[in-house]
């Protein structure tokens, strides 16, 4: 995979010296964080709409801040403190399937429960993490909290591209079906549909999409990078072509501008700040074309 | 999907599946990071000691270890020093006259075998090298300690250096030599009883010269120190 | 997954053609529920014949749904639950409402490609499912508002597309689930129709419902269930004033009486 990364790099830095590409893309780390964002954007922009359909967008907050925890864990544990990538799946995956079987065995409603398990997993964070601080720089915490797409080497995007690639394979053919079973659980039954099974599965999928891009978005934005250009996307589409099509549009621009923008400029900003306050104003920007929309239907029907 | 059966007794739905293949589950993950964690870890500690290293606490006597713990936060301050004036290192009279232990002739410098400290600046390209010795006057109390700091300067593009066994991955490294150590049985064959400052400080040549770099102990080892373990 | 298309839906709208009762029989034996210490359903016995309109009655909380979905396997039941199937083995089910973000652009079209395809919803609905979706529509006059968004259906359209989607692939039983909550007339007069079309075709119905004149003039049996089975019969024998009167009273008295 590295000769592949290699080889990408050169093509780029070549352009970046013939003057076709911009000049900063003559550096790798540059082209690493616009592969990366090529990755994420259309991963998480689809995944988005499944999180918005079937109304998990709390949930997944609750993994990004699991992902924290794992960290903690990792670095207590004697992982490299750049990647612990063993503890942050380990735990998040736990964390994901203990909070899901917990709500299929209570009837406690689903908010109430993921608060409850989300201050539980912080809880246990803060407490490794006042002794983790003994151990490394506080610092390095902050690459991992808000994302440092310009540290990405090649076990960061080949851990994402492998999480991607099982994403999409996973996703694409159950998509309806995971739909379907949150509308109606008996019809989805009737229908042929494993309900409890494709729960996992899907809380599988958005726990490891998001550890995967922990490095690159920053543990506690990644939640922000799968709602809000699908609920950008909810404004503008009509079926849900345009809203699977749009939310990937709005993720993959939001993550190549965040990266871009900022170091053109030079404006020392995280990564994943930059990317979600692009996303943003993406959102801001549909809402107010939803509502312009709105006006101009309802003073046609009053006419 | 139609079956020949054409009787069918419909099942209860239970939840015993759903707890065991949960389980199953959870025991797969831990197993699997468990294994992923150790493995990631057992590398790194492999990495501690290298047989040019010594550990700055299980092999050294009580006054190098203050040498050794001064020189080091001296080494901070020498980089900070380096990167806020203009690129030039401190003299050793500089670093007496800002009463930087252990270049000042203090108490704890007479008793700690009373090291002469001499400084060279080689002229590299792309990295900053500078060197501090301190030879020791008593062998008997203190071994020779030789700082070296190596600066590189990423700014100006991300091209290697020309000389990779600089000290790129580090801003010093701090070496030792005593030819009365137990630490050279062997290597090198002859001891030489005045070591002198060497010319280059590329690691291979250091090492072939008999120094040995002083790995800092960490509070790991402070807590197996306290526990009565020895230092493996 | 996806089933195949028989030749129930291929001409246009419904067919009164007889089909020699092709419909499963039911028969429940000592069914019991329980969740925790609550009693749900006990000692329920009854068959369903096969190719009949069979009505579920009772008050609100008394269990109806609750011994459908038994009937579905999705309960931890208790007894024995039967299904003689003579011929196909589909089941048709119109659930009671779908519970969904009212703002999501989805269209009726890519609820039945959600429906009859694994191929994912937003690349749009296949070419090979496309015809039998517009018949389905069509028999129940959805054709012209497929393209509108479930969100911005009435009760009573979205009741429609839910009925839609049993007739994918044509049933050989099917369950309803009150499906007439918030229908408007021309909606009640469309379904039942359609109920009769399909009894005609040999399909067995088991209808979860609560208008008892409907149940009256379209079942062939009814059974009313509280926990336990209050009576079941024709309705011409079992639904007698007094009985409708106890069953209305105790609805009102008691009306969430588990």
């Amino acid at each position: 995979m590295t000769a592949v990364y290699e080889f990408i790099r050169l093509q780029v830095q070549q352009w970046a010296l013939a003057g076709i590409a911009p000049e900063s893309f003559k550096y790798s780390f540059v082209i690493n964080s616009i592969l990366c964002s090529f990755l994420i954007g259309p991963v998480l922009g689809g995944i988005g709409t499944l999180v918005v359909t079937k109304r998990l967008a709390f949930f997944s907050q609750a993994i990004g801040q699991a992902a924290l925890t794992g960290v903690a864990i990792g670095i207590m544990l004697g992982e490299p403190y750049t990647s612990p990538y063993a503890s942050m799946f380990g735990f998040c995956i736990l964390f994901g399937l203990f909070m899901n079987f917990t709500k299929n065995r209570t009837k406690m409603s689903s908010d109430t429960l993921i608060g409850v398990f989300l201050s539980i997993s912080l809880a246990i964070g803060a407490c490794i993490l006042l002794y983790v601080t003994a151990k490394v720089n506080i610092h390095v915490l902050d690459n991992i909290l808000f994302g440092s797409i310009l540290t990405v080497n090649d076990t960061d995007m080949n851990v994402l591209l492998i999480i991607s690639f099982v994403c999409v394979l996973l996703g694409l053919p159950c998509y309806n079906r995971m739909i379907l079973a949150s509308f109606n659980p008996s019809l989805a039954h009737v229908r042929g549909v494993k309900v409890c099974f494709l729960d996992y599965l899907f809380i599988l999928m958005i726990t490891v999409i998001t550890v995967a891009s922990v490095k690159i978005i920053g543990a506690v934005l990644v939640e922000a990078l799968i709602l809000i250009p699908a609920a950008s996307a909810r404004n503008l589409s009509k079926s849900m072509k345009g809203f699977f099509v749009y939310s990937i549009i709005f993720a993959t621009l939001s993550c190549v501008i965040g990266v871009i923008v900022p170091m053109e400029l030079e404006i020392p900003v995280p990564s994943g700040g930059a990317v979600i306050l692009v996303a943003s104003c993406f959102f801001f920007a549909t809402t107010i074309v939803k509502m312009l929309g709105e006006r101009t239907r309802c003073t046609k029907k009053i006419r | 999907m139609r079956s020949k059966e054409a009787i069918q007794i419909v099942r209860p739905a239970g939840t015993r599946y759903e707890s065991m293949y949960l389980c199953l589950a959870m025991l797969v993950v831990i197993l699997v990071s468990g294994t992923a964690i150790l493995h990631r870890t057992r590398s790194d500690e492999q990495k501690v000691l290298l047989d040019y290293q010594m550990s700055g606490y299980g092999d050294l006597n009580s006054f190098e270890q203050g040498t050794f713990n001064d020189l080091y936060a001296a080494a901070l301050e020498i980089d900070a020093y380096h990167d806020e004036n203009d690129e030039k290192w401190p003299s050793i009279r500089e670093l007496e006259d800002q009463f930087i232990p252990p270049f000042i002739h203090d108490q704890a410098w007479k008793k700690r075998g009373k090291l002469l400290w001499t400084q060279k600046v080689p002229n590299v390209k792309y990295t900053h090298v500078a060197a501090y010795m301190g030879k020791t006057s008593d062998p008997e109390v203190s071994g020779s300690f030789l700082l070296v700091m190596s600066h590189r300067h990423r700014a100006e593009g991300d091209n290697k250096s020309e000389a990779p066994d600089f000290h790129e991955d580090q801003p010093f490294r701090i070496w030792y030599y005593n030819h009365k150590s137990r630490l050279y049985s062997k290597r090198p064959r002859h001891p030489q009883r005045n070591i002198p400052f060497p010319d280059s400080f590329i690691i291979q040549n250091l090492i072939m010269k008999g120094w040995k770099e002083v790995v800092p102990y960490k509070g790991e080892d402070e807590i197996r120190r306290l526990n009565g373990e020895g230092y493996d | 997954m996806v089933k195949v298309m028989t030749d129930l839906l291929t001409s246009q709208p419904l067919p009164d053609s007889h089909k020699s009762f092709s419909g499963p029989c039911i028969s429940f034996e000592r069914v019991g529920l329980r969740f925790g210490n609550t009693t749900i359903l006990e000692d329920i016995n009854f068959n369903v014949e096969n190719g009949t309109i069979h009505c579920l009655i009772g008050p609100n909380g008394g269990g109806k749904t609750c011994l459908a979905r038994s009937l579905l396997g999705q309960m931890p039941h208790t007894g024995r639950i039967t299904i003689n199937w003579p011929a196909g083995k589909v089941i048709g089910y119109v659930p009671q409402l779908l519970d969904f973000d009212h703002t999501l652009p989805i269209t009726v079209d890519d609820f039945m490609a959600m429906i009859c395809q694994d191929h994912p919803a937003f690349f749009g609905l296949k070419k090979k499912h496309h015809d039998a979706v517009t018949r389905s529509l069509a028999a129940v006059g959805m054709e012209s508002l497929r393209k509108r968004q479930m969100g911005q259906l009435s009760g009573g359209e979205r009741q429609r597309v839910l009925f839609a989607q049993a007739l994918l692939p044509s049933p050989d039983l099917l369950i309803l689930d009150e499906p007439m909550t918030g229908l408007d007339e021309v909606g009640s007069s469309l379904f039942e129709d359609m109920l009769i079309k399909l009894k005609n075709n040999g399909v067995t119905i088991f209808w979860i419902h609560h208008d008892l004149k409907q149940v009256k003039k379209m079942a062939d049996f009814v059974t009313c269930v509280n926990r336990k089975i209050l009576f079941s019969g024709s309705p011409a024998d079992v639904l007698t004033a007094d009985r409708i009167l106890n069953v209305l009273s105790r609805e009102q008295a008691f009306p969430v009486n588990l």
